[in-house]
């Protein structure tokens, strides 16, 4: 057996893996962005060429009438806001939480330790539908229904254990070792959790950020009944609005889409390379 | 030998510390009490009781009792177990469940397979254009829920849908098929919608599981004479189980208890074909205002996600690790 | 201008047809009883621009008229409309007044949701401007919980020109429909007989199905009442346009409203049921002239003549500003609030001063729909009935069409259904 032999079946061998994994990701791009390149096209199609006999795959008569229309509608920018404020104060708050929590089940052994971690998960099974009531009048006793803190809250707490579970298995992958080191040096455990773990997970808290915005920038139920108003409504609520009892404005629904993604791929643009380099650092260790 | 501290440090961090400096110093002497690591779980503990369990137990409460908000004057009548027998007497509830457990696994194993698929490709570290696939490879989980329903029940309409089109085109339907109104069919088109939505959630956790395992493993199982097919069995999933543990329950949590696709794509139908426990629970507390018969639903889902995942955890022996 | 009454041809033409209901809409026909301020919030379930306008045209004439009243309104998806008023009532938190469509206020006096307004209806001078029957639907024990509004009236759309071509008359009776529904059938134009809604919001149809063919719902004591044989019948027929006759298209258990009128605007269908809220949208495809396609009033059934008439109802739902929130509401019965509302989108008036309106009267396509201000029928309401229809006569029907169970054992499926619901017991 020669060694050359083994080399050149190895570089083919590569070479076919590189010809099946650029085969599954161009699949996969035409599978995931087909129907986005679709609602795009509906988006600036007027509403004659949608609903047609003739299949239209190229928009013939491109027009912007739906995007205006979108932006003339009462409250939007205020909804796009909501929205914003909302998404970034749940990551605020459950990075927060989150990690003081996933930091202590991470480093400390104590009784109900692996329990813990389970009853949070449980508490997050339990179907929204009957928790809407009592935690509408929950919020509204202390005042927060009908405020884009109330919804905050409200996304912190079911987000919380997901991001407990992502940042405890980030936090696993920090050497304790550092840490030990640090204290050697005078830092008081707060000190050396702010000082040398956060900094070292940052990456993968970015990841994990990125998990519960998606989650709050999206959530429609809590958002439309935890709220009374306007001017505490957030973004789902203005797409699921649009759906008429007697109507289906398929190329508003579509501007609407369009619209939602754009701030989404905005920051994935800034947050493009920590995100990488959170995911390669991360791995999440149940 | 002395540690280097400031290497640890970045600059940014030291500033922080100082003008937080009192607090900081408080803090971090509470640090060094015997209490730290439970301190430290406070808050969360705090939010979870405030906020979920007073309605969790309410919830179960409920479930005891009779109480529709159309007769409220009426209040709860304690019914005992009544409730639950009610419904595993129906025939309904049986297919209801069924439907739940093909939405569920079916839903949480094809996206998991395809999820993997395209991590395991996106891993490929010759693979160029990487960094933007990924990017765009996620904007489907990115969508709201509304629009991803709608624009689906046009992409797949019977009348107006392109894919229709373009299977008749291309010669594989004589004409166009009503995917959702067809019993056989509207299954598995509700969960191909799911499907696209819902993989690149597992591309995103699965591909931050493989960029971590060391490229040594790797290399020394080369000198081993591995292949391809040892290396993934041997190292890939043993590196990637605690991942793939954690983002099925994740998956499986949502599938149990979101109907919305179900709601804009077919309420359910046609008869009870995609009809899930999801589903029923929002209809009988919502429509109907049954709100003991509604807990009773919601308490069984929430005991048949227990199980799985207590299992589910077992069987995995993730919980060892920890 | 022809028959036409398109939305944008509406608002553009009020200067020319509407000069009068113009200068009515300035000087409002009755002064304010008496002096309201304050803010009143208002929950209602509109969702298209030609709504808001309308919504928001009414507004500044009340606001004109109440200069110091000030009214905020919220749109709620009609879907999670209950839910969110359910919440609302139970939890706190409630808006002053609401819109209420007429199948739901069973449900929503049930759970404490409305106040009676008997006395103020009784001693308002707008009273007698209505049939009593359109207050029958917010009539509950006698007493009266919305004022009404503008108002949906059943009708059928068909295809005249295909009608005509094949030398068919427009249907008078189910049986002629049926029929008419055959011969218009050709797979190889692709077109159906019918556009059936088997899909969500269908429910309502067969419920009127069974209505027609002469089975009650509920008796005068309120108990369950349905007729099996009766209901078997119309199970029997309704299907078999689909399972029999091959003349429905075979999307046809997930065509909900949308697909409906999708079809019928794309020319895939021959007949349409509907109301007079989606003409305009009709009219966009199929033209305002009256060549294409027609509305003429819902077929004679067996027993019975079903073409309801639902009016929408606003109502108060908390007393803390009561006057302002009677004014906001009682403004919605009148005749400029309601013609200011049908330039925008349409709808039909339910004030019979309103009605009289040349833009009414005088168009072709409304005749189907003026008659049944005096001969149409209103649905019958009881608490637990929109739950009852959804969660039971919608699956039911829909495995009756899949051929899963038979029209007969579906009747008996809907007689339980329905005493559950009216226990309120139903899952």
């Amino acid at each position: 057996m020669s060694f050359t032999s083994i080399r050149s079946s190895q570089k083919a061998t590569q070479r076919l893996f590189d010809a099946i994994a650029y085969a599954i990701v161009a699949f996969m791009l035409v599978f995931a962005l087909g129907p986005l390149v679709w609602t795009a096209f509906t988006s600036i199609k007027p509403e004659k060429d949608i609903v047609t006999n003739e299949m239209q795959y190229i928009p013939l008569h491109p027009t912007l009438e739906h995007y205006v229309t979108l932006w003339n509608r009462a409250g939007v920018v205020t909804m796009f806001r909501n929205s914003a404020f909302t998404t970034a104060v749940t990551v605020v708050l459950c990075l927060l939480v989150g990690t003081f929590a996933a930091y202590s089940i991470s480093r400390y052994r104590f009784r109900g330790r692996g329990g813990l971690l389970t009853f949070y998960l449980i508490i997050r099974m339990f179907p929204v539908v009957l928790m809407l009531l009592p935690l509408y009048i929950m919020l509204r006793s202390i005042g927060l229904l009908d405020t884009v803190w109330g919804l905050a809250l409200t996304y912190t707490t079911f987000s919380m254990p997901v991001s407990l579970l992502m940042l405890k298995g980030f936090f696993d992958a920090v050497p304790a070792d550092l840490e030990d080191a640090a204290r050697i040096d005078g830092c008081t455990r707060f000190g050396a959790l702010f000082r040398v773990v956060i900094p070292l997970a940052r990456s993968g808290i970015a990841a994990t950020s990125v998990l519960i915005a998606v989650g709050a920038w999206n959530e429609f139920l809590f958002a439309l009944m935890l709220t009374n108003s306007d001017g505490s409504r957030t973004w789902p609520v203005v797409l699921q609005l649009m759906v008429g009892e007697f109507q289906l404005p398929w190329g508003l629904i579509a501007a609407g889409g369009m619209t939602s993604i754009l701030p989404i791929i905005v920051f994935f643009a800034f947050a493009q390379k920590s995100l990488v380099r959170g995911l390669m650092v991360g791995a999440v260790k149940g | 030998m002395t540690p280097d501290t400031t290497s640890v440090l970045p600059k940014s961090n030291r500033r922080v510390v100082r003008s937080g400096a009192l607090l900081a110093r408080f803090v971090g002497e509470i640090s060094e009490g015997r209490f730290w690591a439970y301190l430290l779980l406070l808050p969360s503990l705090i939010l979870v009781l405030a906020v979920v369990v007073y309605p969790v137990g309410y919830g179960i409460y409920l479930s005891f009792h009779q109480y529709n908000l159309l007769r409220a004057g009426l209040g709860a009548t304690f019914v005992g177990l009544q409730q639950y027998i009610e419904l595993f007497q129906d025939d309904d509830f049986a297919q209801i469940v069924r439907n739940t457990f093909v939405w569920v696994a079916g839903g949480a194993l094809s996206q998991f397979l395809v999820g993997l698929i395209t991590a395991l490709a996106l891993n490929r570290k010759t693979l160029r254009g990487g960094p933007l696939a990924r990017v765009l490879l996620l904007l489907p989980w990115v969508i709201p829920s509304v629009v991803a329903g709608h624009m689906w029940a046009l992409l797949l309409d019977s009348r107006l849908g392109v894919i229709n089109d373009i299977l008749v085109r291309i010669g594989l339907l004589a004409s166009y098929r009503a995917w959702f109104a067809d019993p056989a069919t509207a299954m598995p088109a509700v969960m191909l919608v799911d499907l696209w939505r819902g993989f690149p959630f597992f591309t995103l956790l699965l591909y931050a599981g493989l960029q971590s395992i060391p490229e040594e493993l790797y290399e020394a199982a080369e000198v081993d004479g591995a292949n391809a097919i040892q290396k993934f069995r041997s190292i890939t999933l043993p590196m990637l189980t605690s991942v793939i543990v954690a983002a099925i329950i994740l998956r499986v949590i949502t599938l149990v208890n979101s109907p919305d696709l179900m709601i804009v794509l077919t309420n359910g139908g046609p008869g009870l074909a995609t009809f899930t426990l999801s589903l029923y629970a929002f209809q009988i507390a919502y429509e109907n205002f049954n709100f003991g018969a509604a807990a009773a639903v919601s308490v069984i889902m929430l005991l048949i996600l227990m199980i799985f995942t207590s299992l589910y955890l077992r069987f995995s022996g993730v919980t060892k690790a920890t | 201008m022809g028959f036409k009454i398109s939305r944008r041809r509406l608002i553009k033409g009020a200067g020319v047809l509407g000069a009068g209901a113009v200068l009515a809409a300035c000087a409002p026909a009755t002064a304010p009883a008496a002096k309201v301020s304050g803010k009143v919030t208002y929950w209602h379930h509109y969702t298209s621009e030609s709504e808001f306008a309308g919504l928001k045209a009414g507004e500044q004439l009340f606001a004109k008229a109440y200069p110091d009243a000030q009214v905020e309104s919220l749109n709620i998806p009609n879907a999670d409309f209950m839910a969110k008023f359910t919440l609302a009532v139970q939890g706190g938190g409630k808006p002053d007044t609401t819109m209420i469509s007429s199948d739901r206020v069973p449900d929503m006096v049930g759970m404490g949701g409305l106040v009676d307004l008997t006395d103020r209806i009784n001693k308002w001078e707008q009273k007698k401007n209505f049939p009593a029957k359109f207050y029958d639907a917010a009539t509950i024990n006698g007493k009266m919980y919305g004022v009404p509004s503008f108002m949906f009236v059943d009708w059928m759309y068909y295809r005249k020109d295909w009608f005509d071509e094949k030398g068919v008359k427009a249907p008078t009776t189910l049986d002629e429909m049926f029929d008419a529904a055959v011969k218009m059938t050709d797979p190889a134009k692709g077109r159906f007989g019918f556009g059936m809604r088997g899909g969500a919001g269908g429910q309502g149809l067969v419920v009127q199905v069974i209505r027609a063919f002469g089975s009650p719902l509920v008796d005068a004591s309120g108990k369950a009442a349905l007729d099996i044989a009766k209901t078997t019948d119309a199970l029997k027929w309704y299907s078999e346009l689909y399972t029999k006759a091959k003349a429905v298209p075979p999307s046809v258990t997930n065509d909900s409203f949308r697909q409906i009128l999708e079809a019928f605007q794309t020319g895939k269908t021959a007949m349409l049921w509907h109301h007079t809220g989606s003409l305009a949208d009709v009219q966009s495809f199929l033209g305002t002239d009256g060549a294409k396609f027609m509305s003429i009033p819902r077929p004679k059934g067996p027993a019975a003549v079903v073409n309801d008439v639902s009016p929408s109802y606003n109502g108060i739902v908390d007393k803390k500003n009561e006057e302002a929130a009677w004014a906001w509401v009682n403004f919605w019965g009148q005749k400029d609030a309601q013609i200011a509302l049908m330039e925008k989108t349409g709808y039909v008036p339910s004030n019979s001063e309103a009605a009289k309106d040349e833009r009414i009267t005088k168009n072709p396509y409304y005749t189907a729909a003026f008659s049944a201000l005096s001969t149409g029928t209103t649905a019958p309401q009881f608490a637990g009935q929109p739950g009852w229809q959804n969660s039971v006569v919608l699956p039911t029907f829909q495995r009756v069409l899949l051929g899963e169970v038979t029209p007969a054992a579906a009747a008996q499926t809907l007689a339980k259904g329905l005493e559950d619901a009216i226990a309120g017991k139903l899952k």
